[in-house]
């Protein structure tokens, strides 16, 4: 008699499809789409998407980053003050909340009340990228000009991109009760001031996060009609929760919301697809490996892993290209400009001090 | 490298780059007994590579009496003398009316403090050592501000600037500097350095170097020293 699973590809079976493999189980079946190197790759999320761009970038990879740090700024400031994590400046996106209110910020479409937070007299904070700068903004208009520049490079990212990967990492916001305008971290932990009758606690459920995403994505499709997308489940745990249920529970939640809105947004859309991330790294076939020693945060090895199979499924030419050493094709150039400008400034700096010592007898 | 030193016991001692030359010039002058050598004069920086140690004639320098410091490794000019090809300019929280170029990419304050901070800590190096070896006590020199007039300096820019090359904006070059030197005078306060500012009469409105006290296109000349002198004798 046969059945539905009488003549199942291994894939479909656990016995075969992971108990047979242990930790090198490959989840990933039939990948919609491809990237190539050329292809323009923003990335979003929360401390787990720059490790994916990271990877991306060192193997070739073409992650778009559209607010570049200024060429005289030394590698180490450029660091510090969170340049190339992320495509844009935007830090954090942790919600899909998040994101489809930045795309509306960057485009005009909504103005939040609350719009800066300050610390002291010299210290501005933006509420919705509190950690870019790790001593805020000097004054109100540096603020407004930063940010118009900002929004100019988000929005160049979104309408130039060619993929967009973006990993879902928390159901657990923090809102303004009036506009509704949330915040990647709570008021008060890293500027602003929490006050309960202005800020409420909110954890989506599977219905919004759909709701907010493929509001963003149709959005978002206004100014890049043949964008294509892909979805990840930051395997991440919390560090903390807002809720009073346990953070284990309170993580595990989140994780399972994200999944699920990813599944019903894949199933009704083409050109968004779910790259399992979360599974690679959480699921039962690793026994926990590939968690650091604080059980939240994922280990180097456990990247590795996740972007080996990115790599095989996602991309067709990612090993060839990287092995052709063009890794850093689009930054060669403007590092060229800069050694040039630098040694043009030095030789005239220089000379200018001999003519001065010549007086002197030197 | 050999050192000016008139051998006098309590003569206080003057360190520093090309800017020091036009102060040993009208010390010498002035027959005001000045000890020292600007850094660049000999084929070698007077300290070792990690700057803990200095040159043991230099050393012997410094602990004869009080030591001027005219140190600038040229941060300022390094950063904003030539236009960047990628123009950027930065708003100086302090003076919100010096004029900003809308043109330029804005790099937020802090930032360019950050890079300033790590351009100038050959300066702080120097600095941290002349005070520790020092007999007497040490005060900085803060350096002059910039020349206003993009046509004069390029009088003096010579073969290294390429056809395309322009002058920063004198607004840029005045933040640049005025940044420089809050950094600076923050050290110098943090360190127990003592602080020699620019004389006055030399500034004009604006806060530019008045075109009577400039030798080339980022250095003051004798009649400036003349004035900084005047300074440092209120210190002997």
């Amino acid at each position: 008699m046969t059945h539905p699973y009488s003549d199942a590809a291994s894939h479909r079976l656990w016995r075969r499809g992971v108990s047979a493999f242990e930790a090198n189980a490959d989840p990933i079946v039939n990948f919609p789409f491809r990237i190539s190197p050329s292809d323009k790759i923003v990335t979003a999320g929360g401390c787990f998407a720059p490790l994916i761009a990271n990877r991306l970038q060192t193997a070739g990879y073409n992650f778009l980053v559209t607010e570049k740090a200024h060429p005289l700024l030394p590698e180490e400031t450029a660091a510090l003050f969170n340049y190339g994590r992320h495509s844009a400046r935007y830090g954090s996106v942790h919600t899909a909340r998040q994101l489809l209110q930045l795309l509306r910020r960057a485009y005009g479409r909504f103005e939040p009340i609350e719009d800066m937070w300050f610390e002291g007299d010299n210290k501005l904070v933006d509420p919705f990228r509190p950690l870019i700068q790790p001593d805020g903004f000097a004054c109100i208009e540096e603020y407004r000009l930063d940010r118009a520049q900002h929004f100019a490079a988000v929005r160049e990212a979104f309408e130039t991109m060619d993929v967009f990967i973006y990993i879902f990492s928390m159901t657990e916001c923090w809102e303004n009760r009036k506009d509704g305008a949330v915040f990647p971290l709570c008021p008060g932990v890293a500027g602003g001031h929490f006050d309960e009758s202005v800020h409420a606690f909110r954890n989506q459920d599977v219905g919004e996060v759909v709701a907010d995403m493929t509001l963003f994505l149709e959005e978002l499709r206004e100014v890049n009609k043949d964008l294509r997308v892909i979805l990840a489940v930051s395997p991440v745990q919390f560090i903390a929760t807002g809720s009073d249920d346990h953070v284990l529970c309170a993580s595990t939640y989140s994780k399972a919301v994200h999944r699920a809105a990813c599944e019903a947004i894949t199933k009704c859309d083409p050109a968004v697809a779910y790259f399992p991330s979360y599974e690679i790294i959480a699921g039962p076939q690793t026994r926990g490996r590939y968690f650091d020693d604080d059980l939240r945060s994922v280990t180097d090895a456990g990247v590795d892993r996740i972007m080996d199979l990115f790599f095989k499924h996602v991309t067709d030419e990612g090993a060839q290209w990287a092995a052709s050493g063009n890794e850093t094709r689009v930054e060669i150039g403007v590092k060229s400009e800069q050694v040039n400008y630098a040694a043009r400034a030095q030789s005239l700096t220089k000379s200018l001090c001999d003519a001065v010592l010549l007086d002197l007898g030197g | 490298m050999s050192p000016l030193a008139n051998g006098l016991p309590h003569t206080p001692a003057l360190i520093g780059n090309s800017s020091s030359a036009l102060i040993f010039i009208a010390a010498e002058e002035a027959g005001f007994p000045l000890n020292g050598a600007p850094f660049a004069l000999g084929p070698q920086p007077p300290f070792n590579a990690d700057i803990t140690e200095f040159h043991p004639e230099i050393l012997q320098l410094l602990k004869q009496g009080a030591v001027f410091s005219i140190v600038n490794t040229g941060a300022r000019d390094l950063l904003t003398l030539i236009q960047h090809p990628q123009p950027f300019d930065f708003i100086l929280p302090d003076r919100p009316d010096l004029p900003l170029d809308p043109n330029a990419q804005l790099i937020s304050f802090y930032a360019m403090r950050d890079a300033f901070k790590r351009h100038l800590n050959k300066d702080f190096g120097i600095l941290t050592l002349a005070k520790s070896c020092a007999a007497g006590k040490v005060i900085h020199i803060i350096s002059q501000p910039p020349l206003e007039s993009e046509e004069i300096i390029l009088t003096y820019a010579p073969w290294q600037l390429k056809e395309s090359d322009r002058i920063s904006s004198p607004w840029l070059r005045l933040k640049a500097y005025l940044l420089c030197t809050s950094l600076l005078i923050e050290f110098c306060k943090e360190n127990g350095i003592e602080i020699i500012y620019p004389p006055a009469i030399a500034i004009d409105d604006k806060g530019f170097l008045k075109t009577d006290y400039y030798s080339n296109a980022t250095h003051a000349n004798v009649a400036y020293g003349r004035l900084v002198l005047e300074k440092m004798k209120e210190w002997v």
